[in-house]
């Protein structure tokens, strides 16, 4: 048994019985089944324009359940292919941006001295390249591609993440348990992996669900100035953003993919929150 | 003020409780005591007795989920029964009230002079010049030096002792009939802690305050109170006059705890048969580097050790003492390798230590380990105990299969006296006591010859302390362990030490055997350090006549010229502000002092007995 293991397959038992992080959970894995499968059982491609019912409220009878938007596509379809981008975007770009923010920030907190001076400033030159600017270079260089927003999102997105981890790898070195480890005989790489990166996964693990929803907004927000998914595609922020201008019209078109980002990010959270409890042994006995 | 007639405060059958999820939980059970003005009354106990809760419930300053039920009549009147606002009144003005730590106590963004003022405020209409006049006064009551400028002071740029000063100070601007001191000097160094004391027996000679004093340390209440109320687990287990308490006591629990109090005039161990040296220590200094305070400032060298030399052999027990800042922590981090050394030489069984690198490093740690002070902080609170200990077997013994390290770790846990069933647990699921086993058996697992024990019973109950050190002589005996004992409590290294080594500033000041540094103490420093210490016995504590030193320690970025000590020391002479002194042999002593040897040791008055 590994020390990560025992941490790892504890806090698995812990989260389990954590009820709203379970249902949460839950909820999150069907959603992503849904994104994924749902299309195949829907008679209608996302694309394809319905002219006999442009902009029809939700309706069982003509089969559009979510309703149509003003060009005629159901909007059933649209949320699905739109939860497919989203989720991965916002899935992925937190993952990555995890991923490289842990292990550069732990990397330069613990060591500390010259090494995080120099890894530092990296990061505080990339905090001051225009974000704008980096994505416009990237498509004109590259042509647009949805894989180009998971490079910019995550290149942005890890400083932040690395910056946190930095400051509370800073503070766990000094901590009396992270000696012990080294009178103990163990390699650099074992206490950041041990003993510095276990004691921060609580600040990281809410940190990451802020992330998410803040990744999908971007990506949204790169949509409306047409940098992001490009028509017919489509994502639950460009979604939002065009049910937002038919809000009087056509509600529908703002309900339904709204309600599918809210629950998603509900869901993040709470299981967000369980995840750094169950990752602490103090809050883990007496639930 | 007070009646003539009966007591200040006379408290009733106190009872504390607190709702939790779990239920109801008593802190304090059917307590009564009563305090006359000019009276010190002691309220004992060790961690989670109950002893504070009792008079934070007097306060009227219980946590939200506490009630206290019961009478306590001060002044004729009931406080538990007392509305809010009326209580709110009473306090700072009739009574107040002293905490353990005078820096979370202090608001670190106002100054002094102005938290002093929203007392007088508070509770006395006083003009502006007529508050800053009282607090000047205040201030020069409790011996601060330069009272008018420091009450622009901020807390951080005053020293642990003169802050504790401050809030006395402020606890008496009232002149309150009733003073409340929670622990008040526990987190004070030993002279500075003497110093405290004297000064408010002093103040309670001149004022006729009665006083509450809370405490663990029997040998304070010793000194200061005229009645002992002993707590466990929220229960009176004994109450009585101080005297007969120390000479009599009628509890079992009363009569454990004097027998675990470690004491300054007890006899040490026996000599270990001499043997080769396994850690030598020549000269070893360090230094760190302090940033500079402006952006321009110049970084300048905070030198923590200097020239500090030792001998350490199988089966031995060093001591290491010295107040807050002396270096002692910093010497033993230096000879682990954990911090780096500015120079000197440090040889473990022949070879250099400051000449490994990398996997010869990591060997020679198998053989160096070190349990912390804080038990708790000292284990990562995301492992299982059987991680934790069996952690020093995975980097030395990384051949052993999983099976067999699970059974040497179950075996060093029964040697300390845990439970092999206890691997699965995690730290906090242990009190301090058991988490300081824990941390023992992660150092001895690898069968290393040195241990450095950090104050490694600091943070531990007197009864706990008194288990711990007897385990770690049992463990030193079984596997001829040499041991580095570092504590601020001399009568704790007393009992473990065969030799002690005494530190002042960063210097190694008297290295003596035991018997001979308790019994003759040659350097004014030691003489000082041993008067402070307080002795569970209130015979001995008036009729000593302890050396008060005065002020504190300098700061170990500016030390002085000469002997480091001459700042404080009775005896020093023109020579000792130039030539810092050489260790010299002087009896079985090794001295840094210029007339070690020609001061006579009349005014020491400790005496080994048994």
């Amino acid at each position: 048994m590994t020390p990560m293991g025992g941490l790892w397959s504890d806090a698995g038992r812990a989260l389990r019985r954590n009820r709203a992080a379970t249902i949460s959970a839950a909820i999150l894995l069907s959603l992503i089944l849904l994104v994924i499968f749902g299309p195949l059982f829907s008679p209608w491609s996302y694309d394809y324009t319905d002219w006999g019912e442009i902009a029809s409220p939700p309706a069982l009878s003509n089969g559009h359940v979510f309703g149509t938007d003003q060009l005629g596509r159901d909007l059933f379809v649209r949320t699905l292919y739109g939860g497919r981008i989203s989720l991965m975007v916002g899935l992925a770009a937190t993952a990555v941006s995890l991923l490289i923010g842990i292990a550069y920030g732990a990397t330069a907190g613990y060591f500390g001295g010259r090494l995080d001076h120099v890894m530092m400033r990296i990061v505080d030159i990339l905090y001051a390249l225009p974000f704008m600017f980096l994505v416009i270079l990237l498509m004109v260089l590259f042509g647009r591609n949805i894989f180009l927003i998971f490079v910019a999102i995550g290149a942005i997105n890890w400083l932040d993440m690395a910056r946190i981890v930095r400051g509370q790898a800073m503070s766990l070195r000094e901590r009396e348990f992270v000696v012990a480890a080294r009178t103990s005989g163990t390699r650099a790489g074992g206490i950041i992996g041990r003993h510095v990166v276990p004691n921060l996964l609580g600040v990281v693990a809410v940190y990451a669900t802020l992330t998410v929803p803040q990744v999908i907004l971007v990506e949204s927000f790169l949509s409306f100035l047409g940098l992001g998914v490009a028509e017919p595609m489509t994502s639950w922020g460009a979604l939002v953003n065009e049910g937002a201008q038919n809000m009087e019209s056509a509600p529908w078109m703002l309900l339904f993919p709204a309600s599918f980002l809210a629950i998603t990010l509900f869901c993040l959270n709470f299981l967000g929150d369980g995840l750094r409890d169950a990752l602490d042994p103090r809050d883990r006995s007496g639930r | 003020m007070s009646k003539s007639s009966g007591p200040l405060l006379s408290v009733r059958d106190l009872a504390v409780r607190f709702a939790t999820p779990g239920g109801e939980v008593f802190a304090v059970r059917k307590l009564s005591y009563a305090v006359a003005a000019g009276e010190t009354i002691g309220i004992v106990g060790e961690s989670g007795s109950g002893k504070s809760q009792s008079v934070l419930a007097l306060m009227g300053l219980l946590p939200e989920n506490g009630h206290a039920s019961g009478t306590a009549h001060f002044e004729g009147e009931d406080l538990i029964s007392m509305p809010r606002q009326e209580l709110a009144a009473l306090r700072g003005a009739g009574i107040s009230m002293v905490f353990q730590d005078p820096m979370t106590a202090l608001n670190p963004y106002l100054s002094i002079g102005r938290q002093m003022r929203l007392v007088l405020q508070r509770h006395l209409a006083l003009s502006a010049a007529e508050a800053h006049d009282r607090c000047v006064q205040a201030l020069a009551q409790v011996r601060i030096p330069e009272p008018v400028r420091r009450l622009k002071s901020f807390p951080h740029e005053l020293s642990g002792g003169q802050r504790q000063r401050v809030m006395l100070a402020t606890a008496l601007l009232c002149k309150p009939r009733l003073l409340i001191a929670d622990e008040p000097t526990t987190a004070l160094d030993v002279t500075v802690q003497a110093q405290m004391l004297a000064l408010m027996r002093e103040l309670q000679e001149e004022t006729g305050t009665a006083i509450i004093l809370i405490t663990h340390d029997l040998g304070v209440v010793a000194g200061q109170c005229d009645h002992v109320v002993v707590l466990e687990a929220g229960e009176v287990r004994e109450r009585s006059a101080v005297d007969e308490l120390f000479s009599r006591p009628q509890h079992a629990y009363t009569q454990r705890l004097l027998r675990a109090v470690p004491r300054i005039d007890a006899a040490g161990p026996p000599q270990p048969s001499a043997e080769e040296p396994l850690l030598t220590v020549d000269s070893l200094s360090v230094e760190y580097e302090v940033l500079p305070q402006t952006l321009f400032g110049r970084r300048r060298q905070l030198r923590a050790v200097t020239d500090v030399s030792l001998e350490l052999s199988a089966g031995e027990t060093l001591g290491v003492v010295g107040e807050s800042g002396c270096g002692k922590s910093t010497l033993a981090r230096a000879v682990l390798r954990l911090i780096e050394v500015a120079g000197g030489r440090v040889s473990f069984l022949g070879s250099d230590l400051l000449a490994l690198e990398g996997a010869s490093l990591r060997d020679a740690r198998r053989e160096l380990q070190v349990v912390f002070q804080d038990p708790l902080a000292a284990l990562n609170p995301r492992m299982s105990i059987g991680d934790i200990v069996g952690e020093p077997l995975r980097n030395f013994s990384p051949d052993l299969s999983a099976s067999q390290r699970e059974a040497r770790v179950a075996e060093m846990l029964t040697a300390v006296g845990l439970s092999p069933a206890d691997a699965r647990r995690y730290p906090h699921e242990f009190s301090g006591g058991q988490c300081q086993r824990v941390g023992i058996a992660r150092a001895l697992i690898s069968r290393p010859r040195v241990v450095v024990c950090d104050e490694a019973v600091s943070a531990l109950d007197v009864s706990i302390q008194a288990q711990i050190i007897e385990l770690l002589e049992k463990l030193q005996r079984e596997m001829q362990l040499a041991l580095v004992f570092i504590a601020h409590d001399l009568a704790v290294v007393r009992q473990i030490s065969h030799r002690v080594l005494v530190m002042y500033l960063g210097r190694a000041v008297e290295l003596a055997p035991g018997d001979q540094l308790y019994s003759r103490p040659q350097h004014p420093y030691t003489r000082a350090l041993l008067s402070a210490v307080p002795v569970p016995d209130p015979a001995s504590e008036r009729t000593r006549q302890s050396i008060t030193l005065s002020g504190e320690v300098p700061s170990p970025l500016k030390p002085p010229a000469g002997c480091a000590f001459h700042t404080r020391c009775a005896h020093a002479q023109p020579r000792c502000q130039q030539e810092v002194p050489e260790l010299r042999r002087v009896e079985s002593a090794d001295v840094a002092c210029h007339f070690a040897g020609t001061i006579d040791a009349e005014n020491t008055s400790i005496s080994v007995a048994g």
